[in-house]
């Protein structure tokens, strides 16, 4: 039997926006206790929201139905779980476990993530022969593209793709034993199979698969044990016509320290690669992401997102997870403005502090001076300016107090900062030129 | 936090699992955290401790940011949530060898502190990068902090710092310098002294200003008030910031 608050939430999500219902809505565990239905909300955001914004328009939508004995709403912070484990019991399991793909969901025992499908992949220039191969590889595994290598930078969709694979082989042919392991796994099995004293048994369980999917193995790179591990588990499997897919960070020739025995049987099968995604495909990826998130991104802000983010799929995830997070945090909209704010310190790539010692470095670079100048006693005309420039930019781009900074240039007084940021600021005014070099400073600082 | 409690860089390090100092800081709580500009994060943070749903947060900034207070206060409030939590500062673990990472995914809130000392250590990185993936695998919660956001951490495995990148990443940003004197007046207050508005200025003038800094100013206020048997006075904080050493900045 479908519960109240089912219904409830079919109905709201038809009043209110896809925004809206998503991020305050869904999030809601309902609990029902008598005359009382208890919601629970992820977090004091989400409650006050509805509190003061949603709880009316709740209470009416139960009115409404003639079977509901709910006199009162509570909104409370917390999360329905039993002992740990997620609750499976509720009625509302199904809204609430709508997770969006941002979030991870656990694997199934033979390591297949059902969210990652050849649907769910964004195809694109940079990836297309991959995507057609693991399809086709998915259809007829053990046949004639085995090994099936696939290779590319961290982050460009190879775990998708292989994942997909498995999960639709698994599901077209469900006698199949498909396993999915990432080799920083197969090697911790196998260390701990090696003190156990049980390789043989390690050996066997890996030599029983029908479709093996082993991610990364670039981490095998320097580690003789495994690698003899993996070549005989290989050896085995293939003889026996079954299917191994691989994925790896490079193309395994490339690499030093994978054993040539190796590599030269990685590429008796056949070999793709991914590339980079290019700018349509990146924007495509945001709004997948996006929707699958339950947001909707305006044609400006995934462009903005695309343009500046351009290595891999992992960033232009972190980025949305920023913009998105900030959203629902200031509960404003996903605009241009709340995007550029939202990614300053990423797109800044200020992944570096700004300290004095390199503010000294930048301007002593800049005026092709010594840092040792700058911190000296000298007081020629060509040394005093940057210092005074260097000074000034410590003060204003840094939190170190006025004798701090003093005291890292050469165990200056404060009032000596103080002085030359009075001295900056007037040859700023007067000087065009001064004041540009100061902005460049400032530019490459801040860069 | 700054590391007052070992004896220096050349100090023997016993076995790594004895020297698991992994318990956190009861009164590093989010009620005597003062958020700022922070309060996006400390929201994160506190979401994360107490019910999961994100297998990793990301934080970095600057020392004296409040990263450890935020690691600590999560581990607490997760332990009250009754979720198993564990507080690794990397600081002094990362000068060993990384197997008890191996076995930190009995928890469900790990939280690293100064991650930027694993960088360069394929060992530490790589044993990480399992963890991450166990984690996320169960369902379980990773919140590390840095110096640095994930692509300035250097690390040596791509693998790693991309993972970090794709999660959400939250810059702390310091206390302006009204957020610092409170910390201060209750920092103070928490000794059973009192700081007077004059004397906060004076301090946040003229003193280190990253919160580490300022703290451990207070806490040697204190020494010498009750030895002095004074009042925290201008004259007397002057007196006694003058005899110290000028502190070079970091």
């Amino acid at each position: 039997m479908a519960s109240l608050w089912e219904e409830c939430l079919d109905r709201l999500e038809g009043e209110l926006s896809p925004q809206q219902f998503n991020t305050w809505v869904r999030p809601l565990q309902a609990v029902e206790d008598g005359q009382r239905l208890l919601l629970l909300a992820p977090n004091r955001f989400v409650q006050s929201e509805v509190n003061e914004n949603l709880a009316q328009r709740i209470k009416e939508v139960l009115r409404r139905n003639r079977n509901s004995r709910i006199a009162s709403i509570v909104v409370e912070v917390g999360a329905e779980t039993g002992g740990g484990t997620r609750d499976t019991r509720s009625g509302t399991q199904r809204h609430s476990s709508l997770r969006s793909t941002l979030d991870s969901v656990p694997p199934r025992p033979n390591g297949l993530q059902p969210e990652f499908t050849f649907d769910t992949f964004v195809e694109g220039r940079s990836n297309q022969f991959a995507l057609a191969y693991s399809i086709k590889v998915s259809e007829d595994p053990g046949g004639a593209s085995n090994p099936f290598l696939i290779y590319g930078g961290v982050g460009l969709g190879k775990t998708h793709l292989m994942q997909a694979l498995g999960n639709a082989t698994d599901r077209n042919r469900p006698d199949t034993r498909v396993v999915y392991v990432h080799s920083e796994r197969f090697l911790s099995e196998m260390v701990s199979a090696i003190k156990r004293n049980a390789i043989d048994s390690f050996q066997r369980n890996y030599r029983s698969i029908d479709v093996l999917l082993i991610d990364d193995i670039q981490f095998f790179v320097g580690k003789e044990r495994t690698q003899e591990e993996f070549f005989h588990i290989f050896n085995k499997l293939h003889q026996d016509q079954r299917q191994i897919v691989v994925t790896c960070d490079r193309y395994p020739k490339a690499i030093d320290g994978l054993e040539e025995r190796l590599t030269s049987r990685l590429s008796w099968g056949l070999t793709v690669e991914i590339e980079p995604p290019d700018i349509e495909t990146r924007a495509a990826i945001l709004m997948r992401k996006a929707q699958e998130s339950g947001f909707e991104l305006s044609r400006e802000v995934t462009l903005f997102i695309a343009e500046r983010i351009r290595s891999n799929v992992r960033e232009l995830e972190g980025a949305l997870r920023r913009v998105i997070a900030n959203a629902q945090f200031t509960r404003r909209a996903i605009t241009l403005d709340l995007t550029r704010e939202a990614l300053r310190d990423i797109l800044a790539l200020q992944s570096k502090l700004i300290t004095i010692e390199n503010i000294q470095q930048t301007v002593a670079r800049y005026y092709k001076i010594r840092v040792a100048d700058l911190v000296s006693k000298r007081r020629s005309r060509s040394i005093t300016r940057p210092r005074q420039i260097a000074m000034t930019l410590a003060k204003e781009l840094t939190n170190h107090s006025l004798p701090e900074i003093g005291d890292a240039f050469g165990g200056r007084d404060h009032t000596t900062v103080l002085h030359a940021r009075k001295k900056v600021r007037e040859l700023r005014d007067e000087s065009a030129v001064i004041n540009e070099e100061y902005e460049a400073l400032c530019r490459v600082l801040t860069a | 936090m700054a590391s007052t409690h070992h004896d220096g860089p050349e100090a023997p390090r016993p076995p790594s699992q004895l020297a698991l100092r992994i318990t956190w800081r009861r009164e590093s709580s989010f009620d005597r955290f003062v958020s700022g500009a922070n309060a996006e994060a400390v929201e994160a943070v506190r979401g994360m401790a107490r019910s999961g749903g994100m297998t990793c947060l990301y934080l970095w900034g600057e020392p004296g940011t409040g990263k450890s207070h935020l690691l600590h206060a999560a581990c607490g409030a997760a332990a009250a949530a009754g979720r198993r939590a564990i507080y690794l500062p990397l600081e002094d673990h990362a000068r060993g060898a990384p197997d008890p990472v191996a076995e930190l995914d009995a928890f469900q809130l790990v939280c690293l502190d100064d991650v930027q000392h694993i960088a360069a250590r394929p060992d530490w990185e790589e044993r990480v990068f399992e963890l991450y993936q166990r984690l996320r695998a169960q369902g379980g919660g990773l919140l590390v902090a840095a110096t640095c956001a994930p692509a300035g951490l250097g690390l040596a495995l791509p693998d790693l710092s991309s993972r970090f990148a794709a999660e959400l990443v939250l810059r702390l940003q310091p206390l302006d310098d009204g957020e610092r004197k409170e910390v201060l007046r209750e920092n103070a207050r928490q000794r059973g002294l009192e700081l007077r508005p004059e004397v906060a200025d004076f301090i946040l003038s003229r003193h280190r200003r990253d919160l580490h800094a300022l703290v451990s100013l207070i806490e040697r206020l204190d020494e010498a008030a009750l030895v002095a048997k004074r009042a925290l006075t201008l004259p007397f904080v002057r007196g006694v910031m003058a005899r110290e050493r000028p502190v070079r900045p970091c």
